[in-house]
């Protein structure tokens, strides 16, 4: 069972990051042109300098986090002026058009929250541009009044080992000499309980089968990158909270 | 000739529903069970769209293969959808006399607006059926539409048998490139679920070059890794992988532009650009608009021994395309005159 | 080697596709293809019409493009002479035609009456040919072998004369642009009349040798050292042409020239006509053409594997790795097959070492069994024990079996000790001896492998002879994935140290190549489910005739049948198997039975062998023979059983094909067919 659920683990590998990122760029093009009404132009070229000069880009989250490492990624791949990405922390945000950049946005409330935690964000001005989302968190960011836009959306369908999860395959998995649907779904909590008793399939349950080059969010099952019990076939880098200052050695 | 274009693609859920025409000329499309076959129709029509004509092409073969009645029932229900549909019978197999789609084209008048939907019409009869549109004199744009599946249907070992083989390469009329080119071929595969077909175009065309372009974002997030592992009889055989390209599997303009790079890399290289559309049908959507500015590449598809009847359910998103023919004449329409 | 790619290091066997390696490299790897046609190089160039047939990957190409000016060119630069002297030499030279199926499918576009696709056909044909030419023509002039404003002058004008040009012209460029433009107007009217009635204009239509017949007779009389040279028209995959297209191609033959000949590659009944564009005229064999037919299932002939052999070691001694390690020898690196020393690992690594005693159950009790271990177990040799129990199940007495055994190996250790020579005790000498060595020893290791459930291991340069079945290709597929698995396992300074390959390595490249080919043969175009079903029924009841604990007929692998006898639709079938080497004829016709007519023998694909875990050589004995209505069973997942094992045999046979047609038990598998035989009593 746990094989046949590492063959149906979505990795996005650092090429597939990189594409991402320039799919990010030319959806928030095409998005910008359409909503001007100027997508029809003669000179689209012209229009789309416009639309870049009028932008600022900043990262979603503090700076270590990964929206920075996604933004940076952004820059180079949409080869965007470097005066135009921003820090949102350090500087007034302006009265032009704004666009925050991150990977992953899979229940919207880490998004929404940070953004609510910044001066005077204008949402009618604002774009949130993701990797991936899921309609759930789009759905929700959306109704917060802001412009999400993401070359990946993962349906509803897809997540909680729905039936297009491709982790359950509508042809019954104990055809394939695996298990029944109802044994793979215990195994995966039984695991992520040992793991996180709070959240056994996943942040808000989402229990997503997804990693990426740089991390693995911590919606995706905990059978994967937890580290309690096991050594974690997709290891996932958490945020250290708080004052304490991990234990390093120095060799002198 | 353009080597890129840019997208002009919406989602008919928001934005494009507004971007669609308040009737159209002709509306083409095909029949089939999958529950998508008649959805973009259907929505035309509760909109109050005017259609003026309704040509559906009714695939034979497809047809036969429908043992189920309740796929019957799917497949016939175009039936019920509005008055003035005409269904022409066409072989899913054979494309070689499109005069008949031709005919239908002929007739219309100058500025005429053409909705084409591609949900389920087979490979070739895309590449087919933008042919014939482009002969249009004044045709200055078309609307495609697409509906993605909720999800393909699939065996119980996990393959995908959207069409039995074994595979017969053939070119699809009209686009059979050049005679004179240089000999070798640089290989474009637009991959799809089935592995042996990518194999057995392979095998036909014996490459000096091998590009495979996997749709990436998919329609549903695993299908990316899907068409891998679906074609690894063809990795097996040929280091292909490590020249992987993506495009969108749902941007036919983002497929278009990723050609365009492959073909100055053909020129470079002294390789003749042969195209295999294998994948998603807004890629073979993609990869028809440019060789009709680029009739120099060439598009061969691998013919199965027969097509099953119904490969998906549900339904995905649906888009809008709006793909421009150049007023000008295309190359090749009539040096041979 | 490990993940750190070294540079020099590359798998000598990766481009196995001769359509896809350049000029230099058909030139650098080409080998004289003698022992596998009964004629070699010396006569390619100057006879008439020869007519290569082969299955797939047995060098046509290889052959074809080596004749072509391309390579030549390459030889001639080698040589340090110019292309016109070596041409004069050879006798000709030729231009290499490979038109894809898609391609020539082109040309049966939509049935009109008014479009005369067969026509169009022989206008392409003619145009490309006629390109060919201007490209040696170029490349001499390149060369400055012709110059380009006397002699090049005085060729292009009169080329266009032959083309039919208002304006003469000057220069070769001049012809290639011309030729370009008239290929343009055959791909525009093949690209537009499926969406409009187009005309079809050229400057001239040339009917089948109106510039091919021309062009040599032009050349030959205005190039002086070129007078008595026979271009050559080199046409590959012949098979893909229609019927109509061949026959255009039959009258050029027919009416060619003698500055023009043809060399034409093609799979086994792929030529579907003889006859011409006219009615009733028909090639004669013999005399417009011959036919070379590349031989296959060279089992013995030693010239074969001296053929393959330098094939390999041509590649390896290309990369710089390989020859700065000193490994340039295929037979060193693969090495020979050891039989005993299989059977030891084998038993090595099963818990218990005794249980092939078990099929004794046959025929005795328990105690007895125990018993009889005592007296015959020789631990150093299983393939002497698995003997022992062939014996014991026949009903020779045990105590005479222990004796054979004994006196057996004090020879052999008595040969160990002293030199070869004639005073050296004969192995064979005895009974016991012979049955070992010449009969069943190969047959005693499969009764052991089935015992245990484990796969016999295909390993060594005499087993990768064999198993390419006559096909080179198969023997570069069968070491380039045995290299590539070397690759991933072995570290380089372990493989340098070695400086073999382990058995192990191979037998899983071995299995991997055969796991592919079955796969292949569900992708030929025509009959491939009937031909799916020949390949793994035969191969079934081949492999039940390897497990029979008696061993009635060892290392049965060959069929015989009767194609006159034969319906329409089994005919077809019986000839794309041969076509596509799904089964091979044999040479000589022998008698399937004692008592039996002669018939043509066929056997399966020795490539196939690993996946049904039989036998790869030869043996005479029993055939199975099929009449027409089970041979047409055999290509259906019903088959039919062996015909020549016990009723009681058959019966679990039948169970066993109808639970799992053509399937073999995998390793770790329990077979129905053993349990059966453990239930039984004699």
């Amino acid at each position: 069972m746990a094989l046949f659920m590492l063959t149906k683990f979505v990795y996005l590998g650092d090429q597939e990051i990189e594409y991402l990122c320039r799919q990010m760029y030319r959806q928030f093009l095409h998005d910008a042109l359409e909503s001007s009404g100027r997508l029809d132009a003669a000179d689209l070229p012209t229009e789309i300098q416009r639309v870049i000069a009028s932008t600022r880009f900043y990262h979603l989250g503090g700076p270590g986090e990964s929206g920075g490492y996604v933004l940076y990624l952004f820059r180079q791949q949409s080869k965007i002026p470097i005066h135009l990405v921003l820090n949102p922390l350090k500087e007034a945000l302006p009265a032009s058009n704004l666009c925050f950049v991150d990977d992953l946005s899979l229940s919207g409330e880490q998004a929404r929250d940070y953004l609510d935690s910044l001066p005077k964000v204008p949402r009618d001005r604002t774009t949130l541009l993701f990797m991936a989302v899921t309609s759930i968190a789009k759905d929700l960011l959306t109704r917060e009044g802001f412009k999400v836009i993401a070359p990946i959306v993962i349906d509803e369908k897809e997540t909680k080992l729905g039936a297009a999860s491709g982790m359950i395959l509508d042809c019954g998995l104990e055809l394939r000499g695996v298990a029944t649907e109802a044994e793979l779904r215990r195994f995966a909590e039984e695991y992520g309980r040992l793991a996180w008793s709070g959240f056994p399939m996943g942040f808000k349950a989402l229990g997503l089968a997804l990693g990426l080059h740089h991390n693995t969010p911590d919606d995706t099952l905990p059978i994967f990158w937890s580290d309690v019990n096991w050594f974690p076939i997709m290891p996932r880098h958490p945020k250290v909270e708080g004052g304490v200052v991990p234990e390093e050695r120095y060799f002198v | 000739m353009p080597d890129h274009v840019f997208a002009r693609i919406w989602d008919l859920e928001t934005t494009g529903r507004s971007r669609l025409s308040k009737n159209y000329d002709l509306f083409i499309g095909g029949c089939g069970s999958d529950t998508r076959a008649y959805s973009a129709l259907r929505s035309l029509v509760k909109k109050r769209t005017s259609l003026g004509e309704v040509l559906l092409l009714d695939f034979a073969q497809r047809s036969s293969a429908i043992v189920d009645a309740s796929e019957r029932a799917q497949y016939d229900s175009y039936e019920s959808i509005g008055p003035r549909i005409k269904v022409q019978s066409c072989s899913p197999l054979e494309s070689r006399d499109m005069r008949g789609i031709g005919s239908e084209l002929l007739g219309l008048p100058s500025g005429a607006k053409v909705a084409l939907d591609i949900s389920v019409l087979t490979k070739p009869y895309i590449f087919a059926v933008m042919r014939a549109i482009s002969e249009i004199p004044g045709l200055g744009f078309v609307h495609v539409l697409y509906t993605e599946p909720g999800r393909y249907l699939h065996t119980p070992s996990g393959t995908y048998p959207f069409s039995k083989g074994p595979y017969r390469v053939v070119d699809i009329p009209g686009f059979a490139g050049r005679l004179s080119g240089p000999k070798d071929v640089l290989l474009v595969l637009l991959l799809g679920f089935e592995g042996s077909a990518s194999k057995a175009v392979f095998e036909e065309l014996t490459p000096a070059k091998v590009v495979p372009v996997n749709g990436f974002p998919s329609y549903l997030l695993h299908y990316k890794d899907e068409s891998i592992v679906q074609n690894d009889p063809l990795f097996e055989q040929v280091a292909a992988i490590e020249d992987l390209q993506f495009a969108p599997a749902a941007n036919p303009f983002e497929t278009f532009n990723v050609l365009g790079d492959l073909k100055k890399e053909a020129d470079q290289l002294q390789l003749s650009l042969v195209i295999s559309p294998i994948g998603p049908k807004p890629m073979a959507l993609g990869a028809a608009l440019f060789c009709l500015h680029h009739p120099e590449a060439r598009v061969v598809y691998p013919m199965p021994a027969s097509y099953e009847g119904k490969v998906s359910t549900d339904l995905g998103k649906s888009w809008l395309y709006e793909v421009e023919f150049p007023t000008a004449s295309l190359p090749g329409k009539s040096s041979a005159g | 080697m490990s993940l750190r790619s070294d540079t020099s290091y590359r798998n000598p066997f990766e481009d196995q596709n001769a359509l896809q390696m350049n000029p230099s490299r058909v030139y650098d790897l080409y080998c004289d293809p003698k022992p596998l046609l009964d004629r070699g190089e010396a006569d390619f160039f100057r006879e008439k019409a020869i007519f290569f047939e082969g299955s797939r990957g047995c060098g046509k190409t290889m052959v074809l493009r080596h004749l072509s000016f391309e390579v030549q060119s390459i030889a001639a630069k080698e040589n340090g002479v110019r292309l016109l002297d070596h041409i004069q030499a050879k006798g000709g030279v030729g231009f290499y035609l490979r038109i894809d199926n898609a391609r020539l499918l082109s040309f049966q576009g939509p049935k009109r009456p008014r479009i005369p696709w067969a026509r169009l056909f022989e206008h392409y044909f003619e145009l490309s040919v006629a390109t060919s030419f201007v490209q040696l023509l170029q490349l001499l002039q390149s060369r400055r072998e012709i110059d380009p404003d006397d002699l090049g002058r005085k060729i292009a004008r009169s080329i266009g004369d032959v083309l039919g040009t208002e304006v003469p012209f000057e220069s070769f460029q001049e012809i290639d642009h011309h030729i370009f433009q008239e290929l343009r107007k055959v791909e525009d009217f093949i690209n537009l009349s499926p969406y409009r009635e187009v005309q079809f204009n050229p400057t001239r239509a040339f009917r089948i040798g109106s510039l091919t017949g021309e062009l040599p007779r032009l050349i030959c009389h205005l190039v002086e050292p070129l007078a008595d040279a026979k271009f050559l028209i080199l046409i590959d995959e012949f098979e893909n042409f229609s019927e109509a297209q061949q026959r255009a191609l039959n009258s050029l033959i027919r009416s060619a020239g003698p500055n023009l000949g043809f060399r034409l590659a093609m799979r086994r009944e792929g030529l579907k006509t003889l006859g011409t564009t006219r009615p009733s005229e028909t090639l004669r064999a013999n005399s417009d053409f011959r036919r070379a037919t590349f031989k296959d299932v060279l089992v013995k002939e030693g010239e074969y594997r001296t053929f393959l052999e330098r094939l390999a070691d041509k590649r390896l001694a290309r990369v710089p790795f390989f020859v700065e390690a000193g490994l340039t020898s295929i037979r060193k690196i693969l090495g020979e097959e050891d039989d005993e020393e299989e059977a030891r690992r084998l038993i090595e690594r099963k818990k218990d070492k005794t249980l092939h005693f078990e099929s004794l159950k046959l025929a005795y009790t328990d105690p007895e069994i125990a018993k009889l271990k005592e007296s015959l177990r020789c631990p150093a040799n299983p393939l002497l024990e698995q003997l022992n129990i062939l014996y014991l199940l026949r009903g020779r007495d045990a105590t005479e079996i222990q004796r054979s055994m004994t006196e057996y190996l004090r020879a052999v250790e008595a040969g160990k000790r002293t030199h070869r020579g004639s005073t050296a005790p004969k192995l064979d000498g005895t009974k016991y001896g012979w049955d070992y060595i010449h009969k069943y020893k190969l047959a005693l290791l499969f009764r052991l492998t089935f015992a245990y459930k484990a796969q016999k291991e295909y390993y060594g340069f005499n087993v990768f002879c064999f198993l390419s079945s006559g096909i080179p290709r198969n023997f570069i597929n069968l070491c380039k994935t045995a290299f590539h698995q070397a690759q991933f396992t072995l570290s380089e300074e372990e493989f340098k140290k070695l400086g073999t390959i382990p058995p192990d390595i191979q037998a899983e490249a071995a299995r991997k190549e055969a796991e592919v080919e079955l796969t292949n043969i569900a992708s030929i175009f025509q009959f491939a489910n009937e031909l799916s079903w020949l390949a793994k029924n035969l191969g079934t009841v081949f492999a039940e005739y390897h497990r029979d604990p008696y061993l009635r007929y060892p290392e049965t692998n060959t069929l015989a049948l009767d194609p006159g006898s034969l319906d329409d639709y089994n005919s077809s079938v019986l000839r794309a198997a041969v076509m596509n080497s799904v089964i091979q004829p044999k040479r000589r016709e022998q008698k399937s039975g004692p008592g039996l007519s002669i018939l043509p023998n066929y056997t399966l694909n020795r490539l196939l062998c690993p996946v049904f875990n039989i036998s790869y050589r030869t043996r005479g004995g029993i055939l199975e023979r099929y009449s027409d209505s089970e041979f047409g069973r055999m290509c259906r997942e019903e088959g039919v059983p062996p015909h020549h094992l016990p009723a009681a045999y058959r019966r679990s046979a039948r169970r066993l094909a109808a639970g799992r047609p053509g399937q073999v038990p995998q390793h770790g598998q329990q077979s129905t067919l053993d349990d059966a035989f453990e239930t039984q009593r004699r």
